[in-house]
């Protein structure tokens, strides 16, 4: 019965901290949630190409929303590899009222979002292909 | 047995309330902790004044530019606060003779001394212009560093200058804040060391900044490099490899070095660097590029470097980027693109082949693979940079 107890009251801390420690790796959250911005509220998008350099702003509600909606049902977890990784396809920064509210950068099926001068590592369950890729740098004159 | 089972469940429970409490004490007691410590290592007003007026001192002998005199002086200052209400900075509005001769912003948070965090030479403070933005210097306005400023109003908090609502409440600031003083010291702290470590060569410098204000070292022969641009080659997140072969095509080209050119074509050679380097469409981490040319070498068995380096943001220092290109090594500069070029976020590599130390900051010469110019300046502040390296024939 000791024995037990004293198990218990090593144990239940120890899963409760790993648990809570590795629930950003394991659990899906909302796109938004993780990129900690209410895309509601963003009056600007720039979009570049990493490929290319160029960059292409994008303005209106509208035409925000459709660009946006490319990451519509998209969930992120955090990578376990956190490591610097040199090279992006596209990125992505959202103003509102001249004011930088926040950035990523995302290809395939992987977001990496810009936080405090640091660059956090996600995998979304959602691909973005190929196709749609050269559709983004096509749309927005990014070739 | 059902006893058993109902007296562990209960202490479990008891177990997990006990650890939630213990943590969240622990956590706000942290906190309270952080902002007290922050606040007592404030700077006075005095102490910011006396720092503001050498640094005038020091910038009217360096700088040939500048339109103040050993008569400039403190006209206006304008206090600003954090979120508990400690003056954090003061902007210095400053007058010679009496007619406004620019300003200076510092910082009274900073580890060690004061920190000038923005100065000008005309005119007044923007958010202090009354024509441009009312009376908001009357206003208390919080600073939450890097020249990032809040008015605050019955708990909300808003822009200066256009009096847009910001989302952050009041422990969100804070935290941020935090954040900003964290990252700013860490840096300080580097420059600080770095600064002491070349304390001869910046008097030097000092004494060619009175002659020409500027300091340009290039790499040899940078005249008759054309660098490859990426998209000639592959799309997405290739920068690494662009780059790799950038520095191989200028020893072989610019500095005569042979065989180091798979098959004499830039083509099999870019494909040969993104096997080895391990590329994937998420780009090519630190050591895998690295080692990527190492292994490129002895794979296509062709001409070993004579020297090679690799060092992590905590291993490099603008006096090691200065050395690099004054012993004539190009080298590989890993860094945040976001104030090279805004609405950029990410890391990219970039060949510097230059570099350049003015008044105005130290710029490093780079090529960044998006066109076939060698004629790029990254700003060089170090807590950009991720790494750098090189190999030389």
């Amino acid at each position: 019965m000791k024995k037990l107890l004293i198990i218990l009251i090593i144990f239940v801390p120890i899963v409760i901290a790993a648990g809570y420690f590795l629930s950003p790796f394991i659990i899906l959250r909302d796109f938004q949630k993780s990129v900690n911005i209410d895309f509601s509220t963003v009056d600007k998008v720039t979009i570049a190409s990493g490929n290319t350099g160029k960059k292409c702003d994008i303005t209106g509600k509208e035409n925000i929303q459709k660009f946006l909606s490319v990451f519509n049902g998209a969930k992120l977890k955090k990578d376990f590899d956190q490591s610097i990784h040199k090279g992006y396809i596209f990125s992505v920064t959202m103003y509102n009222s001249g004011k930088v509210m926040g950035s990523f950068n995302f290809g395939y099926n992987r977001v990496n979002v810009s936080r405090d001068n640091k660059i956090v590592r996600y995998i979304s369950n959602k691909n973005i292909s190929d196709s749609q890729l050269r559709e983004i740098s096509e749309k927005y004159n990014l070739l | 047995m059902r006893k058993l089972i109902s007296r562990i469940a209960g202490l479990s429970i008891a177990i997990c309330f006990a650890v939630t409490i213990v943590s969240l004490t622990l956590s706000a007691s942290a906190e309270n902790f952080g902002i007290r410590q922050v606040e007592s290592s404030y700077f006075n007003e005095s102490s910011c004044l006396t720092y503001a007026q050498n640094f005038i001192k020091n910038t009217v002998f360096v700088d040939p530019n500048t339109t103040w005199t050993l008569n400039t002086k403190p006209s206006e200052i304008i206090k600003t606060y954090d979120t508990e209400g400690n003056v954090n900075a003061y902007i210095i509005n400053l007058a010679t003779n009496n007619s406004p001769t620019g300003y200076i912003i510092i910082e009274a948070f900073t580890a060690g001394e004061p920190n000038v965090i923005e100065y000008g030479y005309n005119g007044v403070y923007y958010l202090t212009d009354s024509r441009l933005f009312g009376n908001v210097k009357s206003e208390h306005m919080i600073y939450s560093g890097s020249r990032e400023y809040f008015t605050e109003s019955n708990g909300m908090y808003y822009t200066p200058e256009n009096h847009q609502k910001v989302k952050f409440s009041k422990k969100g600031l804070e935290q941020h804040y935090l954040n900003r003083i964290e990252q700013e010291n860490d840096y300080l702290l580097k420059t600080k060391s770095e600064k002491s470590q070349t304390v001869s060569q910046a008097s030097k410098l000092n004494q060619a900044a009175k002659k020409n204000s500027t300091v340009n070292v290039n790499v040899p022969k940078l005249s008759s490099f054309i660098p490859e641009q990426m998209q000639d080659y592959s799309s997405g997140g290739v920068c690494e490899v662009a780059m790799g072969l950038n520095m191989l095509k200028y020893w072989n080209q610019c500095r005569g070095v042979s065989d180091i050119i798979l098959n004499n074509s830039l083509r099999a050679t870019f494909n040969s660097l993104k096997y080895n380097m391990k590329w994937s469409s998420d780009g090519v981490t630190e050591p895998n590029g690295f080692n990527g040319m190492q292994a490129y070498i002895t794979n296509n068995n062709l001409r070993g470097a004579k020297g090679r380096d690799f060092r992590n943001q905590s291993n490099l220092s603008w006096a090691i980027i200065k050395s690099e290109i004054n012993n004539g090594n190009v080298f590989e500069m890993g860094a945040d693109v976001s104030i090279y070029q805004s609405g950029n976020s990410g890391y990219h590599s970039f060949l510097a082949v230059g570099y350049s130390d003015r008044g105005d900051g130290q710029f490093v010469r780079v090529v960044d693979e998006w066109d076939h110019s060698t004629s790029h300046y990254y700003r060089y502040v170090w807590s950009y940079i991720s790494d750098i390296w090189y190999y030389r024939w």
